[in-house]
């Protein structure tokens, strides 16, 4: 009989008292928690913060006050330092002692009464001051003294002595070692007065001894709680004071013989105020606040308030200590009323345990007496209850089992009679032997299919057959057991799961064992090992998956051609390669090279015959034509192969789809060549910025020497036409290096009001020069066409893009250009090619060509940046783009019409700027102003700078002229209102004119300034206007241009307030 | 929620003033278009103009910068060799070390930090001491350093009150990344803290007493100690030896001026009211009683000349120290060696002046009414 009596755990009474105890526990710290920390998120801050708070303060509070006794303590003390020392009585008999010579007698009675002064001035200071003495400047001796046997004494080895003579010095505050323990504070004083020639003159230095026991006893220790103490130090951290507490190794700290270390004094004497928590000179805890007193700019003091964190967290302690104590009484009664009440109850309860376990020990005969509770007393007579019919039902038990034992003994012999013949047949085969019960549970195995299973034959004994087979057979045995209970035998292959885990492939025979009444009452297999068979079968299978798997992975078709028919054989991936049905692909050599391209065929037919030949591997790249018409590019590779008895020949080989590949290919050789063309329109917009300036100062100098002499040459002479046919080219120059810079995108856009009539005839009078007589040019302009707000030489370029490409078109046929230009009216609604236009009047300009068109497959790529498909070197593939991008800046658009083989039309629309408006007064009408004002002109050019002169000079103006920006600071810092204006060219070597005029406005902030620049891309008309630049122009600048230019910065200016 | 709420808004209210002024590229804030400082008209490099720059809502600096903007005997004195006196008025030190820099300004008083972060990387001649005084910490009730960890205080930064501040964090072992600095100019800290939009704020006076005055919740956390200097261009000094030297002699004259009498104190006050009222374009709010007793306890009490004292620049002086300090804190270049600074501190113009008081007028006194 088991014991199940409980060994461990805890009784009835201990339960109660360990709840009781806990709960009470918990409580009590949780309140005490409460108290202490306060509740977190609420106003209640807790007993902890409140005290700690209240320390700070209080602590804060008494360092304050301190500091301000001290600090009132020293203003005192140099108050009357100044008073002495600044008193014209003292100063004059000083004087008169020092300097007058007076006879020894008459010395005597001055020295007297100045004694008897200073003795009077320490008498009504009740002490304060220790000495009282004046040292004459000249010896460095004490003249007078209230300590009459010091005078005569040397002092001029005193610090304070030796600075008070420092005339930089005023006064002086030091501390001074007396003799013995404790230090003096002194307050030094020059005693001036006249000197010779009116000036003043130092006769002497008052100084004031003042002990610093008569300070530190006042106002240390006291007052400041139980532990409280205040340290006082120098600002070199040498202590002032004596402390209240003897060191941490028990000796006493003298003044100025120990330095206090500690981070409150450090914190004090450096200049900190505040309060922290830090160890003090003892090693003890304290809550400290530093403070600092500045005596003089040469003097402080760190003083610290400070108090132990013992004596802070004292009344926490306190209060912790009497929760505690009453949690002990409490803990303490509740316990004894906890054990009589469990003691009582469990008295009755233990008894009945006792019995109990005596019952279980066997011993039926225990019985127990009621006791304790009326609930107690019936479960004591329960309990007797019980244990009477245990002990009856005990006794019959034991007669049964005796008779029963003496049948199934005879039983038991004659079996194992019978089990002895079987025995030795069945461990001796060969084969696995299983015998299963009726349920299909294992009832015998022998030996060899406990080995083949990797178990002992006992391990296998009543378990369902089931179990040893591997998952995946297990319905398939169901089916066979359910054949067996039919009486039917079977022969199959069944996979079986060894010990171990591994599988084990059996042939199996299996056959119903029927009972005497012809009833299923069990089977025996016999099971044959054939795992070896069925690894080398699987092997195989699982190698010819892997291969499909990765051919299809790859999306590779498989083919197969016989080398004597021709004939082809692939696999469906081939065939969707081909775009073949493989339903109806023949795999005739017709029906294959019908699909590949024709010009491809041929390679085919060579690789082949090479690969039947030598037997050399068999490559091929094709293309092939799907039935939807879309080319795909393939590759196929493959090996000669001989197979069968016959020998018979194949090229077997894979093929895969690369026209991916071969577009990528292509893409990324038209993206190398677009990176060329980037580059060298780069390189070329580098290049023109870099010539730009120095070009414009060559062309300010051709057009502005050209307009003097335009000045000085007869009206209508010869001389005349051709100064004009050198302006007109000069200013065609300067648009074209403004196009160059507007090209290489350096340039900047100047767009105005105008009719763009001329400049439509002006670039086909240009282009008529360059395009062969093959080409026919026809213009239809419109002269009624509105204004509309654009850059002149803008328009000019799309007209010279558009044109080209036009004349490229129809280069090697000719034909005819057409130019247009009329209004157009774009409606609502308006479905028409430029219908993204919003409704309003446009200028519509055509440009037409009957060239060789351009293809569907390229029509919208056009406009792309780079995108040509003139050779290498002819076109830029920029052109249109500049022209989209340029007619889209002006909120207008272009179009294009185009039939392969008979020409293309782009309609370009620009929209007008108000029907009616016309452009402002060109500078051709309008008459050139002049002026009489003073102008200071700067260029650091030669013939700029003169050219410049002789310009202004000639329209009436007073010029001063300078090469250097230096200079003509130099020149206008002088006088700044000696000039009106100021031109300058930006470009110049150290200081650029941007610079100049700056610096310049900074003196003189409304001077009119105007700025020339030939290119720059420091400097733009914004920028030069957003520090106060009047005017800003790029040369080259015509006289007329300089002319109208001054004017309207001079008058501007003028006209301001 | 409705706290949440509070807090929320409060921090979005509070982005206007942490993030003024405009900041140009890197976050250096953009002085070239700064409000204020963009309608300057200084004199230049070259030209004869001496260029002061001050800070009127600094005390008694600010003071300082006025009363020589006042002094008579000066102009007359630059007038006589062909020159000009001008004033420009900054927010903070840090402002002001941008212009001299750019050789905008050749004179110019400021806190410890910013002389001390612009003698590491520009020549400068320290006349003397311009204030001895505290700046504060300040927060709503009872605390010490250590319970700031974490916080939000506010702070012009580059400041005297900035360098305080460290000082006080690393006392208690703090670094600056253990709280969040908010850069705030002088004149909003006191409402940004009853606002609850900081937690705290570090400032010199007379802002903190005037803050302590206003709402009585705050308390000082923390104080330290910090100095101001005069300092001119050591190029201008040396270029204009005479020049300098009359500019010396008026700074001793308006302390000087200024102990004299308390008259004269509250008429420097008003200059100095008015500079800032017109910095501001509105009233300062500072109060004229905290101006007379910060700058009589921070300069004129100070029981010595303005030349600084040379223990200052001892091993362990203040000057050193504070170098020392800020260079650990990556305030100033590791590179830059404390000669650099040392031999800025150079007062042989103000021994000078000092000693020749007659012919450097230094007793005789001439300002405008």
């Amino acid at each position: 009989m088991t014991n199940n009596r409980p060994s461990a755990g805890w009784s009835f009474r201990k339960g109660l008292l360990l709840s009781y105890g806990l709960a009470t526990l918990l409580i009590f710290a949780l309140s005490q928690a409460l108290v202490v920390f306060g509740v977190p998120h609420t106003s209640f801050t807790g007993l902890w913060a409140s005290l700690s708070q209240e320390a700070v303060r209080d602590t804060s509070v008494m360092a304050d006050v301190r500091k301000g006794q001290l600090e009132a303590w020293a203003f005192e003390r140099r108050g009357d330092s100044m008073a002495i020392g600044e008193n014209p009585l003292l100063q004059a008999a000083v004087q008169d002692i020092v300097q007058q010579s007076p006879s020894a007698l008459e010395a005597e009675v001055a020295l007297k009464r100045l004694r008897e002064y200073l003795h009077k001035i320490q008498e009504s200071y009740y002490g304060e001051y220790a000495k009282i003495e004046i040292i004459a400047a000249n010896s460095g001796k004490v003249l007078v003294s209230t300590r009459q046997a010091e005078e005569g004494q040397d002092a001029s080895r005193t610090s304070y002595f030796s600075k008070a003579l420092n005339p930089s010095v005023e006064e002086v505050v030091a501390k001074e070692l007396a003799a013995g323990k404790v230090s003096d504070l002194v307050f030094a004083r020059a005693i001036h007065g006249p000197g010779g020639e009116g000036a003043t003159a130092l006769h002497g230095v008052l100084v004031l001894h003042t002990p610093m026991d008569r300070i530190t006893k006042s106002l240390l220790h006291e007052g400041i709680g139980r532990s409280g103490e205040i340290v006082l130090v120098d600002q070199d951290g040498w202590l002032m004071a004596p402390l209240r507490y003897p060191l941490a190794d028990g000796s006493v700290a003298k003044p100025l013989e120990f330095v206090v270390t500690t981070k409150p004094a450090k914190l004090a004497a450096q200049g900190v105020e505040t309060v922290i928590e830090a160890l003090d000179y003892r090693g003890v805890e304290v809550l400290a606040a530093t403070r600092h007193l500045r005596l003089s700019s040469e003097l402080a003091w760190g003083l610290i308030v400070k108090i132990d964190k013992a004596e802070v967290s004292h009344p926490i302690r306190q209060t912790m200590v009497a929760h505690a104590l009453v949690l002990a009484g409490t803990l303490l009664a509740g316990g004894l009323v906890i054990l009589l009440i469990a003691t009582r109850l469990a008295r009755p309860l233990a008894a009945l345990s006792r019995a109990a376990a005596a019952i279980a020990a066997g011993d039926f005969t225990v019985r127990t007496v009621p006791d304790g509770s009326r609930e107690l007393q019936e479960l004591s007579h329960t309990f007797n209850s019980m244990a009477d019919r245990l002990e009856h039902w005990h006794q019959d038990l034991a007669t049964e089992v005796e008779k029963r034992t003496v049948e199934l003994s005879a039983a038991h012999q004659a079996l194992l009679a019978s089990e002895a013949r079987y025995r030795q047949i069945v461990e001796t085969t060969d084969e696995g032997i299983s015998v299963v019960d009726a349920e299909y549970l294992t009832i015998f195995v022998n030996p060899r299919l406990a080995a083949m299973l990797g178990y002992q034959p006992e391990e296998m004994i009543g378990r369902p057959a089931s179990y040893f087979l591997v998952d995946e057979e297990q319905a398939l045995h169901r089916e066979q057991e359910a054949l067996r209970r039919q009486g039917q035998s079977s022969r199959f292959e069944r996979r079986f799961r060894r010990r171990d885990g591994s599988q084990l492939w059996a042939m199996v025979s299996a056959t119903p064992i029927l009972d005497e009444q012809g009833r299923f009452a069990g089977g025996l297999a016999m099971i044959s090992d054939i795992s070896e068979q069925k690894r080398m079968a699987d092997d195989l299978r699982e190698n010819q998956a892997r291969l499909d798997l990765a051919l299809r992975s790859a999306g590779m078709g498989v083919f197969s051609t016989e080398t004597d028919t021709n004939l082809r054989t692939f696999d469906d991936q081939a065939c969707r390669l081909f775009g073949l049905d493989p339903q109806t692909f023949s795999g005739s050599a017709e029906e294959f090279f019908r699909v590949v391209h024709p010009d491809d065929r041929q390679a085919i037919r060579s690789a082949l015959a090479r690969t039947i030949a030598d037997g050399a591997a068999y490559e091929a790249e094709y293309r092939v034509l799907w039935p939807d018409g879309a080319v795909r590019h393939l590759s196929a590779r493959g090996r000669l192969v001989r197979e069968g008895a016959g020998q018979t020949e194949r090229v077997n080989g894979i093929v895969w789809d690369v026209t991916e590949l071969r577009l990528a290919e292509e893409e990324r050789q038209r993206l190398q060549q677009q990176l060329n063309q980037a580059q060298k329109m780069e390189s070329i917009g580098t290049l023109a910025g870099g010539i730009a300036h120095d070009f414009n100062n060559i062309l300010a100098a051709i057009l502005g020497y050209a307009d003097l002499a335009k000045d000085d040459a007869p009206p209508d002479s010869h001389f005349a036409r051709d100064i004009e046919h050198i302006l007109t080219a000069g200013l065609r120059a300067k648009d074209l290096v403004k196009q160059i810079l507007a090209f290489s995108r350096q340039g900047s856009a100047d767009r105005i009001l105008i009719k763009i009539q001329p400049l439509i005839k002006e670039a086909l009078k240009m282009l008529r020069a360059s395009i062969p007589s093959t080409i026919e040019i026809k213009e239809d302009i419109h002269p009624q066409c509105e204004t509309i707000v654009a850059d002149p030489t803008q328009i000019h370029q799309i007209m010279m893009n558009l044109c080209t490409n036009a004349f490229h078109a129809m280069e090697q046929s000719g034909g005819v250009l057409q130019v247009r230009l009329a209004m157009a009216h774009i409606a609502d609604g308006d479905d028409s090619a430029a219908r993204q236009l919003a409704a309003g009047d446009y200028v519509e300009l055509t440009v037409a060509d009957t060239g060789t068109g351009i293809g569907p497959d390229i029509i919208d790529r056009i406009f792309d940046p780079y995108f040509t498909t003139k050779e290498f070197g002819k076109g830029t593939g920029m052109g249109l783009s500049i022209t989209h991008g340029i007619v889209k800046s002006y909120g207008g658009a272009i179009t294009v019409e185009s039939t392969l083989g008979q020409g293309t039309a782009f309609h370009v629309y620009l929209p007008v700027a108000v029907v009616g408006q016309e452009p402002e007064e060109t500078e051709e009408t309008a008459a050139m102003p002049s002026g009489r004002e003073r102008i200071l002109y700067i260029d650091d050019e030669d013939f700029l700078a003169e050219l410049g002169a002789s310009m202004l000079e000639r329209l009436g103006y007073r010029v001063t002229v300078r090469q250097s920006s230096f200079e003509a600071l130099e020149l206008f810092m002088n006088d700044p209102e000696q000039f009106d204006l100021v031109i300058t060219d930006q470009t110049m070597p150290g200081m650029t004119g941007f610079d100049l005029a700056r610096r310049m406005m900074q003196i003189r902030p409304d001077l009119p300034v105007i700025l020339c620049t030939g290119f720059s891309n420091l400097i733009d008309e914004e920028s030069a206007k957003a520090v106060g630049i009047k005017g800003f122009a790029l040369k080259p600048l015509t006289k007329k241009d300089l002319a109208l230019l001054i004017r309207q910065v001079l008058d501007g200016s003028a006209a301001r307030p | 929620m409705h706290q949440i709420r509070g807090i929320v808004l409060a921090v979005m209210l509070s982005l206007p003033v942490v993030t003024a002024p405009a900041s140009g590229a890197g976050g250096e804030p953009d002085y070239a278009n700064h409000p204020l400082y963009a309608k300057y008209q200084f004199g230049g490099k070259g030209a004869k103009v001496v260029d002061l720059g001050t800070q009127p809502q600094g005390v008694p600096i600010g003071i300082v910068g006025a009363t020589l903007g006042h002094d008579r005997l000066l102009r007359s004195a630059l007038k006589g060799q062909g020159w000009e006196f001008r004033t420009h008025s900054f927010l903070k030190g840090v402002d002001s070390n941008f212009f001299f820099q750019r050789g905008d300004l050749d004179v110019a008083l400021t806190g410890d930090w910013p002389t001390f972060t612009l003698a590491a990387v520009w020549d400068i001649q320290v006349l003397g001491l311009a204030k001895q005084g505290f700046s504060s910490v300040i927060a709503k009730g009872p605390r010490q350093m250590t319970d700031l960890k974490g916080k939000r205080i506010a702070s012009p930064p580059g400041s005297s009150a900035h360098y305080g501040l460290l000082v006080g964090l690393d006392s208690v072992g703090l670094k600056e990344s253990d709280v969040t600095i908010v850069p705030m100019e002088a004149n909003e800290l006191s409402e940004a803290l009853a606002q609850g939009k900081v937690d705290a704020f570090a400032a010199w006076e007379p802002v903190p007493n005037n803050a302590l005055r206003t709402h009585p919740e705050f308390s000082v956390v923390q104080r330290f100690m910090n100095n101001s200097y005069v300092y001119l261009s050591a190029d201008f000094a040396r270029q204009n030896p005479e020049i300098a030297e009359l500019v010396t002699a008026a700074y001793v004259r308006a302390l000087r001026w200024m102990r004299e009498d308390r008259t004269n104190l509250l008429r420097a006050i008003d200059w100095a009211l008015q500079d800032a009222g017109q910095m501001l374009g509105k009233p300062s709010t500072l109060a004229s009683e905290d101006m007379v007793r910060t700058t009589t306890d921070d300069l004129l009490k100070i029981a010595a000349s303005p030349v600084v004292p040379r223990q200052d620049l001892a091993a362990n002086g203040s000057i050193h120290r504070a170098f020392t300090f800020l260079q650990a804190q990556g305030k100033i270049a590791a590179t830059v060696p404390w000669a650099k600074i040392e031999q800025s501190f150079d007062t042989t113009l103000t021994d000078k002046v000092l000693a020749e008081p007659e012919r450097s007028k230094i007793l005789a006194f001439d300002y405008d009414e």
